[in-house]
């Protein structure tokens, strides 16, 4: 069942297009992430949800009602801001009982809903204090309560984690995707950081250019992306041109024939891209080998220890391959080894080559 | 440190030329000043270095320079008025407009403190007179039968004070607007606030520092206006400043002239500290009702974990 539904946005500033055709939809307490790098149309997108940006094109419903020329402050939507924008004059208190305010519900209600949202978020000691007093992860806690204490039939996030810093990232990540299952509020998240949306989203759709290049749960996205564009944004990749020999075989220039993944969308003889993640290539004895396996040998040219995994570059004749291993007996191997790598056929695909957005 | 952080000696020592420009420049004037208001002045003999307070007392008794003294203060305020409810629109629309719209209202407003103060004055006498454009218009459109005095009053005394000042209100104004992040403003009106709630409820509190500083600059800068005032007043409705130098430069008395200069001092710097003062206050009681809020809904939370 529908909840929020988004169709076919078109939207210009001046002569530049920022949206083209975006449409989705999204169940009730589903968490849809918009991921892209910036200018690619995400917080547009979100912008014309929260009534900010009124698109050229296009209509935005939520369970069926048109929000088409509503303004903002009757759209009843809950909004976390990049940089919080917590009233810097008001209290913690304040800030997050104006909603409720605006909405002339009744004093004691509101002292009542004010502290239940600042218990959820764990900073009840905090009421009286000015937002500038706060360290930036109980300024973005608060400003969480403020946009769920007005009970929003959507909740838009904004670059939740850009303005904290790492540890504290990783950290506020968890405690929020806890606190958006608790709530069960439906969530449209935007970020330019791929393990923060695999983390958060139910969905992911992939934004580039203003328009949405894939849009699937977060294992799809990352193990079956429709295009270069999204297989390079989403994870590190190994590119290798070449030209597709029926629909699961692949002639790379200067490193031979490899078997793929079936990929019926590819024509015969076309110009393709193979595709490896570099947790998929192993290194092998040759005593390993059989046919079921891509096999290359190649050139130890760089070895990087970096305590959860060993990067490897390996070399052969022009191409490099990147390579992530955990095993510590990689060790054993040191630069200018030659070594043989093999990945399976399930783990690359192909893309077209025309698909040459990245 | 950083390698090119100033130690605590080094920025003293940069004090020092500004220091020496305001003590020189400043300070010792206004320490004469005040010296000369004490001094004894004979009209034979001109002025006898014997201390006393006598000028003091002069003024006291004197209820035409109380009128002149009410009516500096009077106009300033009013000024003040007018230039804060003129200005913050202008300063909205200021920061509102971009490109060529901008540039003009910013010519428009700086031009009067390029243009002479004298030269402008005039410029209202060809507007306001007895037969200046206002008067020869409502006649001509037979509104008025005789044509009316506008000029020698207050009331133009205020509109060119008004006039000469405005700019420093609007650009105080705007200054505050500027540091005002749109995303608030968002945020206001995503929580449900009209345009016109979120202007104020957020954008107008944050502006009211700007508001002040505007405010300050206006009230202190009428209160010494002098050509102005001159000008458009005419001879019956006198500024301060004009009795200070027709005591100083017209009838030689320097004491009289300075002992009616350091009560204008005074009393504007009486007016500037009430009103630092009222905004401290208003400041503090804004916290206490915060305070006040936190504890009920801390008391609150306390009583719904247990």
């Amino acid at each position: 069942m529908e909840y929020l539904h988004v169709a076919g946005l078109e939207h210009s500033y001046g002569s530049q297009r920022v949206l083209e055709n975006v449409s989705f939809s999204i169940r009730a307490g589903e968490r849809l992430c918009l991921l892209g790098p910036s200018g690619c149309g995400k917080t547009t997108t979100l912008q014309v949800l929260a009534g900010f940006v009124k698109p050229d094109r296009g209509q935005v419903t939520i369970k069926g009602e048109p929000l088409d020329g509503m303004p903002p402050e009757k759209r009843n939507i809950g909004i976390m801001f990049q940089n919080y924008a917590l009233f810097p004059h008001m209290s913690v208190f304040d800030n997050v009982a104006f909603g409720l305010r605006m909405r002339g519900l009744e004093k004691k209600e509101i002292t009542t809903r004010v502290g239940d949202a600042l218990t959820l978020v764990r900073l009840p000691h905090t009421a009286s204090k000015r937002p500038a007093q706060l360290s930036g992860g109980e300024q973005q806690r608060i400003a969480f309560a403020r946009a769920i204490v007005i009970r929003p039939r959507l909740l838009l996030l904004d670059e939740p984690f850009s303005n904290l810093d790492a540890r504290l990232r990783l950290e506020m990540r968890t405690e929020l995707l806890d606190l958006l299952r608790e709530l069960d509020v439906a969530t449209v998240m935007v970020t330019h950081d791929q393990e923060e949306a695999m983390a958060i989203a139910d969905r992911i759709a992939v934004m580039y250019k203003g328009r949405i290049e894939q849009i699937d749960i977060p294992n799809e996205v990352y193990s079956n992306p429709s295009s270069l564009f999204v297989a390079r944004f989403v994870g590190e990749t190994n590119v290798f041109d070449g030209r597709a020999m029926g629909h699961d075989k692949v002639m790379v220039d200067g490193l031979g024939e490899f078997s793929v993944r079936k990929n019926q969308s590819i024509a015969n003889n076309s110009k393709v891209k193979l595709l490896v993640r570099p947790e998929h290539i192993e290194l092998a004895e040759k005593a390993d080998m059989n046919g079921q396996w891509n096999t290359v040998e190649g050139t130890v040219e760089r070895l990087l220890f970096l305590g959860h995994r060993t990067e490897w570059v390996v070399r052969k004749g022009e191409a490099r391959f990147l390579v992530w291993q955990s095993q510590p007996h990689s060790l054993m191997r040191k630069v200018g080894d030659t070594v043989t790598l093999r990945w399976r056929p399930s783990d690359c695909f192909l893309v077209a080559s025309e698909h040459v957005n990245a | 440190m950083h390698k090119y952080a100033l130690s605590r000696r080094g920025w003293l020592l940069l004090l020092i030329p500004p220091l020496i420009v305001l003590g020189l420049l400043y300070l010792l004037p206004v320490f004469n000043l005040i010296r000369i208001s004490f001094v004894e002045y004979d009209p034979q003999v001109g002025i006898i270095p014997n201390y006393q307070l006598g000028n003091y007392v002069e003024l006291l008794g004197d209820g035409f320079y109380f009128e002149v003294l009410w009516r500096t203060i009077r106009l300033s305020l009013l000024t003040t008025l007018f230039c804060a409810l003129l200005g913050y629109p202008i300063a909205v629309y200021l920061i509102r407009s971009t490109g060529w719209r901008q540039t003009a209202m910013f010519i428009i407003l700086l031009m009067p403190l390029v243009t002479s103060v004298t030269v402008m004055s005039y410029g209202w006498l060809i507007l306001l007179g007895r037969n200046g454009v206002i008067n020869l218009t409502l006649a001509g459109l037979g509104i008025l039968d005789t044509s009316r005095q506008l000029m020698y009053n207050e009331t133009a005394i205020v509109v060119g004070l008004v006039h000469v000042l405005v700019v420093f209100m609007v650009i105080s104004i705007a200054a505050s607007l500027q540091s005002i992040d749109q995303s608030w403003i968002r945020a206001a009106r995503g929580l449900g606030a009209s345009p016109a709630t979120a202007f104020r409820t957020i954008t107008f509190p944050l502006s009211l520092p700007g508001l002040r500083t505007g405010a300050l600059l206006v009230f202190v800068l009428s209160m010494s206006a002098y050509a102005t005032p001159t000008l458009l007043g005419g001879t019956r409705h006198k500024f301060l400043s004009y009795l200070v130098y027709q005591q100083a430069i017209s009838l030689y008395n320097w004491p009289s002239g300075a002992a009616m200069a350091v009560v204008l001092l005074i009393s504007t710097t009486v007016l500037l500290f009430i009103s630092s003062l009222y905004a401290q206050i208003g400041a503090m009681r804004a916290n206490l009702r915060t305070s006040k809020t936190g504890t009920i809904s801390g008391s609150m939370n306390a009583g719904s974990e247990t």
